[in-house]
């Protein structure tokens, strides 16, 4: 009933009190920081809002699970205060870009009322099916081309790792067009063709742009591959990384990207800026393109 | 003060040597942020004399020999600004020396009081690794007086964290050794 409640809601997304509120909480929060006495004039208003920056994607985490106060400090797993609900309830708002949030208050309040509730949930560092969106420029056969690197966290040994999970270049998706089915049923090679010494096989590599629809049905472009083939014949050379991101598919019924806000405000650092509400059972298919 | 904090740290730390730790407590992990911010803050101290026009030439590079020593042998520092994504990559000497040859009158460089410490994860090896998070606000003038250049830069300092053992006495003691790796510098959006 309150998924549904939260689907439907989700759904009509109103601003209105909500924000101003949220903004004089914020105000509220931050502004009983602690600052030191610096000589520099602007470096107390700074010094606030760095305070108040989600400084790593470990602090949106620590704060997202109430592991830490709001001075950084790391709270004790055997003090109260470690994941109290309450706080945790008045304290996630600031993980959220209040640009584009700010706006849309119900669906904030919709996710933090969800994942605080008495089955909460939590972000943790090797729950899995968290990754990284690194879009990076490379030079392919001389031009320069983005290219998005989707990484993911592996254990292995006694820790942990960065792995490539996929590519989306759209280079290599030009490759396998999405083709017209009755386009892909004139391509085939016909059951008897064992007898013939496969004499029809030239039909393959006669149309080389339709080579696939030759492939069995299962048959899926491998892109990661492709990029090792590209990057080792040498035509794929790397640049320098753009931007970085994060999708989080871990919170039950949740999607959520967050993304880097450079700039001079409380609300700024690693941030939510984009939120689904997403029932489990649909996020089967999305996750193909972050774990092939 | 300081110094004398991290070696208690050290202290505490001694007793059975143990091979590989499967968790690290609460305390204990407070207690080795606390060793690695006390790098960090050398780090930071030196920063500051190389930067300084006031600072002699042969003074400057022996506090580089000493920042070089914090780090491990391959560090490398990423440098980027607010006009570019584009990373640049220095060795931990040739960036501490083009710091001290920067063309400024005269240089001001301001920490934050803030130093954000990640939690320790394991990499594969099981070394633990952290990230210290720390803000500096560099300013250059030129020689009327004029403020040249001003920025605010966001330092992510990679931590190494090993459980290591020697011999004192005759006796195996285990101590946790903290060296600093790959630093990424970038500008934050401060006006």
């Amino acid at each position: 009933m309150r998924r549904q409640k939260i689907e439907d809601r989700s759904k009509k997304i109103r601003g209105g009190w909500f924000s101003t509120l949220l903004v004089l909480v914020l105000l509220l929060s931050f502004g009983t920081m602690p600052v030191s006495a610096q000589s520099i004039g602007d470096v107390q208003m700074d010094e606030a809002n760095l305070y108040a920056m989600t400084k790593q994607m470990g602090q949106f985490i620590r704060r997202f699970n109430y592991e830490e106060d709001q001075f950084g400090n790391k709270i004790n797993p055997k003090d109260p205060a470690y994941r109290n609900k309450q706080k945790r309830q008045q304290s996630m708002s600031i993980l959220f870009d209040q640009e584009t949030y700010g706006n849309q208050p119900d669906l904030q309040q919709y996710f933090i009322e969800d994942v605080t509730a008495n089955d909460s949930t939590y972000m943790t560092f090797l729950g899995g099916r968290w990754y990284s969106e690194v879009s990076a420029t490379f030079k392919y056969n001389g031009k320069e081309v983005n290219l998005i690197m989707i990484l993911g966290v592996e254990k292995e040994g006694l820790g942990s790792k960065w792995v490539l999970n996929n590519i989306y270049f759209s280079e290599f998706n030009k490759l396998f067009p999405t083709g017209d089915l009755t386009e892909k049923e004139k391509h085939f090679l016909h059951p008897m063709s064992h007898e013939l010494d496969f004499m029809n096989i030239y039909k393959i590599f006669k149309e080389p742009e339709v080579a696939e629809y030759y492939a069995s049905r299962s048959f899926e472009p491998n892109y990661l591959t492709l990029f090792f083939y590209e990057i080792k014949k040498g035509h794929l050379v790397f640049q320098h990384v753009d931007s970085v991101k994060f999708h989080v598919f871990q919170i039950k019924d949740w999607y959520f990207e967050v993304s880097w806000f450079n700039r001079n405000s409380s609300n700024a650092g690693w941030l939510i800026s984009n939120l689904i509400y997403i029932p489990e059972k649909d996020k089967k298919d999305l996750l193909k393109f972050y774990e092939p | 003060m300081k110094k004398i904090l991290a070696m208690l740290a050290i202290v505490l730390f001694v007793g059975n040597v143990m091979a590989q730790e499967e968790e690290i407590s609460f305390e204990r992990k407070q207690a080795i942020d606390s060793l690695a911010l006390e790098k960090v803050r050398d780090l930071s101290k030196y920063i500051k004399i190389v930067g300084s026009k006031e600072t002699a030439w042969s003074e400057a590079n022996r506090v580089i020999d000493r920042a070089e020593e914090l780090f491990m042998s391959n560090a490398e520092i990423g440098v980027s600004s607010v006009a570019s994504n584009n990373i640049k990559y220095y060795k931990v000497r040739p960036y501490l020396e083009h710091l001290m040859r920067l063309n400024y009158d005269r240089v001001e460089i301001e920490w934050y009081n803030i130093e954000y410490v990640s939690d320790l994860q394991r990499q594969p090896d099981g070394t633990y690794v952290g990230v210290i998070t720390i803000f500096q606000t560099f300013r250059g003038y030129d020689k009327e007086g004029n403020l040249a250049y001003k920025d605010t830069t966001k330092k992510d300092i990679t931590v190494y964290v090993k459980r290591k053992e020697t011999q004192i006495g005759g006796r195996m003691i285990g101590f946790w050794d903290v060296l600093l790796g790959d630093m990424r510098v970038k500008e934050t959006a401060n006006k």
